[in-house]
């Protein structure tokens, strides 16, 4: 779960914060500033969202997951092939904006893929709703990346 | 590297010339430090003090700090020894070889205690760029301590700084950004009796907290009394300010009230109070906190600012406040 939310958080602020800044510097038009915000604003939501399914999501499993101090073992570095988002720092400063948002891109497609995965193997009837509906969220984020690539001229990273 | 009292023995060079250029290339003659070695015992333990290599059939004379050794102790030929040693028996011991008083040796005797856990704490001022650790003793050792320093995260070690001023903190580069893996910090607390480890986890975001916001100001509004002017700027030590911003944290209050009034702003480094009284010296604090991760920082230096007040105002809160204090005065 740490995973999951470090992944959101570091994938979603750096990369549409810059974005927004740049906005504010070259001559975007009104309405892709603000196609920008509220894609950045969805990203808050639903980290705020799935800190919440979180919570539950730990009660669910019990202990000791749900304990306070508890931490899962990590993953080996090469036991485990899950994307990361950690970089190094003068390699993000230089991606391009089409890098950076092809990027989120594909991070939240995984992440969808992940929590989908999740909510099939939830027995807890609530559990899965609110994991469905996370779902949804996280959809409509991809749907606003997709819609920003497009304004911007950027093609589209191919789905997989 | 001395360690130990340092005595001075002046060196005499003589040479023969050969030629002039000798003299342009003169020696320079070394001032020699030398040492009464030092010899750390354990509080509390007994302790015995050889003389040099003298034989044990070699009869001593001991003196500490040139006077002779007060506390209950035992000579056996060369040696001297000391019962249960606190640090009252801390000094400079010296013994020379009966009959004729030749000096043998001296040493430095210093009492200590072996170290003991400790406790870590990490912190990161200038992310993304890197931090730092800080380990406090609980217990004092009274000797030399020195520390090793290990950061590892992801299976590598990290290259570590000394800092130049704290004896107890070091410096790490982050060797990349948001990553899930954990640093893991040993220190390890090593003397002349002992040592001892402890060791911290954490994650990189948990132990972000910028410094506090700098050059607070704050001026009163003319012809607004219930108007103060608040600016700042983004700590100097937060390397890149535009892609991780901060968000700030104002508390006001007047001087005369315990309680503040708290304003939570987003990366603004500006702010308008709009509720304060006329009249009034305020005094003010900001924080900063990078805008996702971590804590806020501490509370920046507090500024003081008086709201305006009109000067007819002004004249009449003086006016009157003068003819109390003559009422009271003449009674």
């Amino acid at each position: 779960w740490e995973f999951l939310l470090s992944f959101f958080y570091t994938v979603r602020y750096p990369q549409l914060v810059l974005l927004l800044a740049a906005a504010a510097v070259s001559a975007l038009d009104a309405s892709e500033r603000s196609s920008i915000e509220s894609t950045y604003e969805l990203t808050k939501y639903l980290e705020y969202q799935l800190k919440e399914i979180k919570d539950v999501y730990l009660t669910y499993l019990g202990p000791p997951f749900n304990e306070k101090d508890f931490s899962p073992p990590r993953p080996n570095s090469t036991a485990l092939t899950l994307p990361s988002a950690a970089t190094r720092l003068e390699l993000w400063h230089g991606l391009e904006n089409q890098a950076r948002l092809a990027q989120n891109q594909r991070a939240y497609s995984i992440l969808l893929a992940a929590v989908r995965e999740l909510a099939r193997s939830t027995l807890c009837p609530s559990l899965k709703t609110s994991l469905l509906h996370f779902c949804t969220g996280l959809d409509g984020l991809l749907g606003s990346i997709s819609a920003l690539m497009t304004t911007l001229g950027y093609a589209l990273p191919a789905s997989s | 590297k001395w360690d130990g009292v340092p005595m001075l023995w002046f060196c005499t060079l003589t040479y023969s010339y050969f030629n002039v250029s000798l003299l342009n290339s003169l020696p320079v003659c070394p001032v020699l430090f030398t040492v009464g070695r030092n010899q750390y015992e354990k509080m509390g333990s007994d302790v015995t003090m050889l003389c040099g290599s003298l034989d044990n059939s070699t009869s001593v004379t001991w003196k500490v700090n040139g006077t002779d050794v007060r506390a209950p102790h035992r000579v056996e030929g060369p040696r001297l020894m000391l019962p249960k040693v606190n640090s009252s028996h801390n000094g400079l011991y010296s013994c020379f070889q009966n009959p004729h008083g030749e000096r043998r040796d001296s040493i430095n005797l210093r009492i200590g205690l072996p170290p003991r856990e400790m406790s870590i704490t990490c912190r990161s001022n200038t992310y993304p760029k890197g931090f730092y650790c800080s380990w406090q003793e609980h217990y004092p050792t009274f000797i030399p301590t020195m520390f090793e320093v290990d950061v590892q995260h992801n299976q590598r070690s990290l290259d570590v700084q000394d800092d130049p001023v704290h004896k107890n903190r070091c410096h790490v580069r982050f060797p990349e950004v948001f990553s899930s893996f954990l640093y893991h910090v040993n220190v390890t607390a090593v003397n002349a009796l002992g040592k001892a480890s402890s060791t911290f986890s954490f994650e990189e975001s948990t132990i972000v907290k910028p410094d506090p916001p700098e050059r607070v100001v704050a001026t009163p509004v003319r012809n607004n009394p219930r108007r103060l002017e608040v600016s700042w700027n983004s700590p100097s030590t937060w390397p890149d300010i535009n892609s991780f911003p901060l968000k700030y944290f104002l508390r006001y209050r007047p001087l005369i009230r315990e309680q503040w009034q708290h304003v939570e702003l987003s990366d603004s480094t500006t702010h308008t109070i709009t509720d304060a009284y006329a009249g009034k010296e305020y005094i003010i604090q900001v924080a900063a906190k990078d805008t996702e991760i971590g804590t806020w920082s501490d509370w920046s230096v507090a500024v003081h600012a008086t709201t305006w007040i009109s000067e007819i105002t002004s004249l009449l809160k003086w006016t009157l406040s003068s003819q109390v204090r003559t009422l009271l005065a003449s009674q």
